[in-house]
């Protein structure tokens, strides 16, 4: 056991001297990933809460148009289909008239394009002022008043906090994160080591395999632990870190270090197999994908029971609970930690019989 | 005998690398395993450094099986492999002190072997220095630190001076000299045959796997080179 805490100090303090692998590993995490986020968010809720671009094709546009002040804005476009498939407009607004009025409205839009949806939002409140008058005046004529078909009032009171769109990616960003680090660790501590002509070196001397890759697992595990924690911090503070108490973020603890496990003992083993750190890259990308299918399908399997015992799958319904503000079920944070360390220790012992392959 | 090489048989898939080598080396002796490039030697190291397991025949190292009791033969061998990189980021002396932690070495004795080593191979001047400024002289002599730490009764040495200038190299020929001198059995791989008449006792040539029985039929060479 002494050995693999000896084999773990020497790469940490290995590590800790690589600036290059310093810097990058706080920057990216801590500066550049919310950054980007910021810039993001800031840009697509710019979008939305400006105008729709919308085509208007028909009779009486001027009308509509008026009552959807600071909701339409209308583009001249030659051929509004072309245009509404390029994405040069939102929404194409064809209008039905009858008796002088517009009596329909028939919006075309995007079905899975944001942008599309809100134009049709907008449209829809565009259209119901345009019809307010019209109402009003059939209310009057039978001498009803608009508070009359409104029994209920609903109330807008909006109070401070909620993550956001970003708040949802604290838990994808703790998920990749932890791989991240983790993986990029361990394939430098194994394929690097092949690669640099010193793993050969490491088993001459008398170390047992599993305390050998145990200290490598350690070290790996730190890094990608670390970087998960620096990059949901960091998202956490720019997404408002009012819902987070102490038990979500020693949720999201849990849910990085589990992660960073799983990581680097898959790491470990793709780094065994392989002969130079660009095979390791290559063997990781599938598996990357892998994780990030599971990450992303977290939300979808959320209600199916066993989903906490799959590894990488619980961790990611773990953090996405906590970041939300929810409370760890103590059932689903066993779940998490057993499984990610049942598969955990099945990867170092399969790694271990690899050490030695010719 | 210190080493012992019985039938020994490597094959990689269809490939043969070595067939029925069979070699005695005993404590104090210097043997040279010379020939050309594929000729089987690293591989020959390999084996006895417990690093890759023969096809065939059984290797042993101090007594000790290569294959069955793998963890004894590394305690009791050194190996300067060819192709070994240096930790770039570590000091030679830290280097040696991870080194002494695995090989299960205490503290204090690591430093006194470190000292002692420091002070034989003269690496006084870059010790402290991390590993990635080195000239590959001093990376050698920190190889041969390394490997000699433990003090090992077999040191494998695998082309030791390839590459080096030759005042290092004639440094650590005379260091390999020494090391037969305090006892040590030491097998020396190289396809230069002038290193290999200074400083092996004894030439034993291998050809395509097998072991050339004929050294005679060698070209001429001095007998001695410093």
């Amino acid at each position: 056991m002494r050995q693999a805490w000896v084999v773990a100090a020497k790469e940490l303090v290995d590590l800790s001297r690589d600036r290059r692998a310093l810097l990058l590993g706080f920057l990216l995490p801590v500066v550049a990933v919310p950054g980007f986020s910021v810039l993001v968010e800031g840009g697509t809720l710019d979008r939305l809460n400006s105008p729709a671009r919308v085509a208007v094709v028909g009779p009486r546009s001027a009308d509509l148009l008026r009552s959807g002040q600071g909701l339409l804005e209308a583009v001249a476009v030659q051929d509004p289909e072309q245009a509404l498939r390029s994405g040069r407009v939102a929404a194409v607004v064809e209008l039905r008239v009858d008796a002088d009025r517009v009596v329909e409205v028939a919006v075309r839009y995007r079905a899975r394009d944001l942008q599309g949806l809100a134009a049709r939002e907008k449209v829809a409140q565009a259209v119901a002022r345009y019809s307010l008058p019209f109402v009003d005046r059939t209310l009057a004529s039978r001498g009803l008043d608009r508070e009359a078909l409104t029994p209920v009032r609903l109330r807008d009171e909006p109070v401070p906090g909620g993550s956001g769109w970003f708040g949802d990616l604290v838990p994808l960003v703790l998920v990749v994160w932890s791989f991240a680090g983790a993986s990029l660790v361990a394939a430098d501590l194994t394929a690097g080591e092949k690669e640099r002509g010193t793993w050969d070196i490491l088993r001459c001397a008398p170390v047992r395999r599993m305390n050998l890759l145990g200290g490598k697992f350690v070290a790996s595990w730190v890094a990608g632990t670390t970087l998960a924690i620096l990059a949901a911090s960091a998202q956490l503070a720019v997404v408002g870190l009012g819902s987070v108490g102490a038990l979500q973020a020693a949720a999201l603890g849990v849910a990085a270090v589990a992660t960073s496990a799983v990581a680097a003992g898959l790491a470990l083993l793709v780094g065994l197999v392989s002969r130079g750190v660009r095979e390791a890259n290559q063997w990781s990308l599938p598996v990357y994908l892998g994780v990030l299918g599971a990450a992303a399908s977290a939300r979808t399997l959320e209600g199916w029971p066993l989903a906490p015992a799959f590894p990488v799958l619980g961790p990611m319904l773990l953090a996405s609970r906590a970041a939300a503000g929810g409370l760890p079920d103590p059932l689903e944070v066993v779940w998490t930690v057993g499984s990610s360390a049942f598969l955990c220790t099945g990867l170092l012992l399969a790694s271990t019989l690899l050490v030695d392959r010719d | 005998m210190s080493v012992e090489l019985l039938r020994v048989a490597k094959r990689y898939g269809e490939q043969e690398v070595l067939r029925g080598v069979d070699l005695r080396v005993g404590p104090g002796e210097a043997v040279a395993l010379v020939g050309p490039n594929g000729a089987g030697k690293t591989t020959t190291l390999r084996i006895l450094a417990a690093l890759t397991r023969p096809t065939e025949g059984s290797a042993r190292v101090c007594g000790w099986d290569v294959v069955r009791q793998a963890d004894r033969v590394r305690r009791c061998v050194g190996l300067v492999a060819e192709q070994a990189g240096v930790y770039g980021r570590l000091s030679a002396l830290e280097v040696l002190r991870y080194f002494g932690a695995l090989y299960g070495l205490d503290r204090r004795e690591v430093e006194r072997r470190s000292q002692q080593l420091v002070s034989w191979l003269e690496m006084h001047d870059f010790c402290h220095r991390p590993a990635s400024t080195y000239s590959r002289g001093m990376q050698k002599r920190l190889q041969l630190a390394r490997a000699l730490l433990h003090d090992p009764e077999v040191v494998l040495l695998d082309e030791p001076t390839s590459g080096l200038d030759a005042p290092t190299a004639r440094a650590v020929r005379e260091a390999v000299r020494t090391l037969a001198r305090q006892g040590r059995c030491v097998l020396l791989a190289t396809h230069d045959l002038l290193e290999a008449r200074a400083v092996g006792h004894r030439m034993v040539v291998l050809e395509r796997g097998t072991v050339r029985q004929d050294p005679a039929a060698l070209p001429e060479v001095p007998a001695r080179v410093p």
